[in-house]
């Protein structure tokens, strides 16, 4: 069984680090992970003193497997992940602002996983997370792509490849913000897409499977072909493809640039999604910030937050007020009864 | 204000497209940091060396880290890149001295313009030793 090789990633660096940009990483670890090496590669990342990691990545040079990958994420037992929007302070980022790069994460191998990973491109015309063509073993959860607004950012995420999966991310500010352009069979899954031209993109061979998505303030919510098992997914427009598709929605978040689901106005969207705990393709249970969306049979939200954990704050309040009820009624017997 | 970190073993893959296209070379150039700038644990020998060059700003020295790409897009739009690094520090034909330096201490210190500070080679001196791997010549730009 191959080996976890974790390295700290750290812009700050923090104690422990070792090295401190990601790019710095893949350039001392990049190689043969099947062969002696027998290893999963884990970039760890943190961010101890709120510094950006300002450095493009490209994950190039290595050879891989199903079971010896590379793996990039944030640890959601430590502070250093985004909470549903692109992060400030100490929170690890990769801010990409010019110079000739396409992208800020750019993938040429197979078997990468990346997780909890909040990217901001500044370059003009460049991606987000980008793949090359016919990789496997892709998979991109829980991340955010950002356009900072100033400039335009090309494609947020980039799914291309067969097999990809792009699940519980938030994308904003992009011409497009989740781009499946390609003819490889691809799954994209409770991801949240606001402020971008074209939400999702996907291609004329309906290659894609899009579930539980939603796509707010776009001009075209959903463009080109999507795959026949596409199903609950909602836009903020008449595009939204597949079954128990959700037009012209109105939703309300939090913030202006995250996907944090608002406390009211959403009807449309909670509890509307597919339950896919138990899809063929990929299942899975948490929302892009860990929250458990409850397993076979519960009711799922559309999009990359499940608003779940924020309804506790109804039950509860519900439940505060019969208990302040009981308790009335108690005094007043209690009262009552001295009289 | 630039440090380089710069890659001083080869990576290598089994597959020449993917050994040229991927795969970082001694000598190639990884990121640029400001002066201030304190490295990673593993930012050193044996895998990377640093190149100091005080006074100088990060964005003047940023075209080291330029990929060399292909002259064609592909369906995406993105060029699909040559070559991992479009330059690189030619260390093994520096000279001896210099050489024993990066090897006992991991870095060099460049003077450029008015720095007064301590150093161990000029720029006017350093950069017949950067090549430009596309044209297959040296560096002849100031900083």
């Amino acid at each position: 069984m191959a080996t976890e090789v974790i390295k700290i990633i750290d812009p700050d660096n923090g104690s422990g680090t070792d090295y401190t940009s990601l790019s710095a990483w893949e350039a001392a670890q990049q190689g043969d992970l099947t062969g002696v090496r027998d290893e999963i590669a884990v970039a760890k990342c943190r961010c101890t003193g709120g510094t950006a990691d300002t450095a493009a990545v490209t994950i190039n040079g290595w050879t891989t497997s199903s079971t010896q990958y590379i793996k990039i994420w944030t640890d959601p037992a430590e502070s250093y992940r985004h909470a549903g929007s692109y992060p400030t302070g100490n929170k690890y980022r990769l801010y990409v602002n010019g110079g000739a790069t396409g992208y800020v994460i750019r993938v040429e191998e197979s078997d990468v996983k990346v997780i909890g990973i909040a990217v901001r491109n500044h370059t003009y015309a460049a991606n987000g997370v980008s793949f090359s063509y016919s990789l496997t073993g892709i998979l991109i959860e829980k991340c955010v792509a950002s356009g900072d607004g100033v400039t335009a950012m090309s494609n947020g995420i980039v799914s291309v490849c067969p097999g990809q999966v792009v699940v519980n991310n938030f994308v904003e500010t992009a011409t497009t913000g989740i781009y499946c352009a390609y003819t490889d069979a691809n799954y994209v899954y409770n991801n949240t897409v606001r402020n971008c031209t074209t939400g999702i993109l996907g291609h004329w061979s309906n290659s894609c499977r899009a579930k539980n998505n939603l796509v707010d303030s776009t001009t075209t919510a959903y463009s080109n072909g999507f795959h026949a098992d596409s199903t609950n997914n909602a836009g903020d427009d008449d595009t939204a493809p597949g079954s128990n598709a959700i037009y012209n929605i109105t939703v309300s978040f939090t913030g202006a640039n995250n996907c944090i689901l608002a406390a009211t106005g959403n009807d449309e969207v909670i509890g509307d999604a597919a339950n896919l705990y138990n899809d063929a393709a990929y299942a899975f249970q948490t929302d892009i910030l860990g929250t458990d969306r409850g397993g076979s049979g519960a009711s799922w939200d559309i999009g990359a937050y499940e608003y779940v954990a924020a309804a506790g704050t109804r039950v509860p309040f519900r439940r505060l007020n019969i208990l302040l009820r009981l308790c009335l009624s108690m005094f007043n017997l209690i009262w009552r009864c001295f009289k | 204000m630039a440090q380089i970190l710069v890659k001083a073993v080869d990576a290598t893959h089994a597959d020449p497209t993917k050994d040229r296209r991927g795969c970082y070379k001694r000598g190639m150039p990884v990121v640029v940091m400001p002066d201030s700038h304190t490295w990673g644990r593993e930012e050193c020998l044996p895998k990377f060396v640093i190149i100091k060059i005080p006074g100088v700003s990060v964005d003047r020295v940023m075209k080291y880290l330029e990929q060399e790409r292909e002259g064609t897009a592909d369906a995406e739009g993105f060029y699909p890149i040559y070559r991992r690094r479009l330059w690189k520090f030619r260390f093994d034909d520096m000279p001896t001295a210099a050489l024993k330096k990066l090897r006992d201490n991991g870095e060099l210190t460049i003077k450029v313009g008015d720095y007064a500070g301590d150093y161990d080679y000029t720029w006017l001196q350093v950069k017949t030793y950067i090549r430009n791997l596309k044209t297959n010549e040296d560096e002849t730009a100031n900083l």
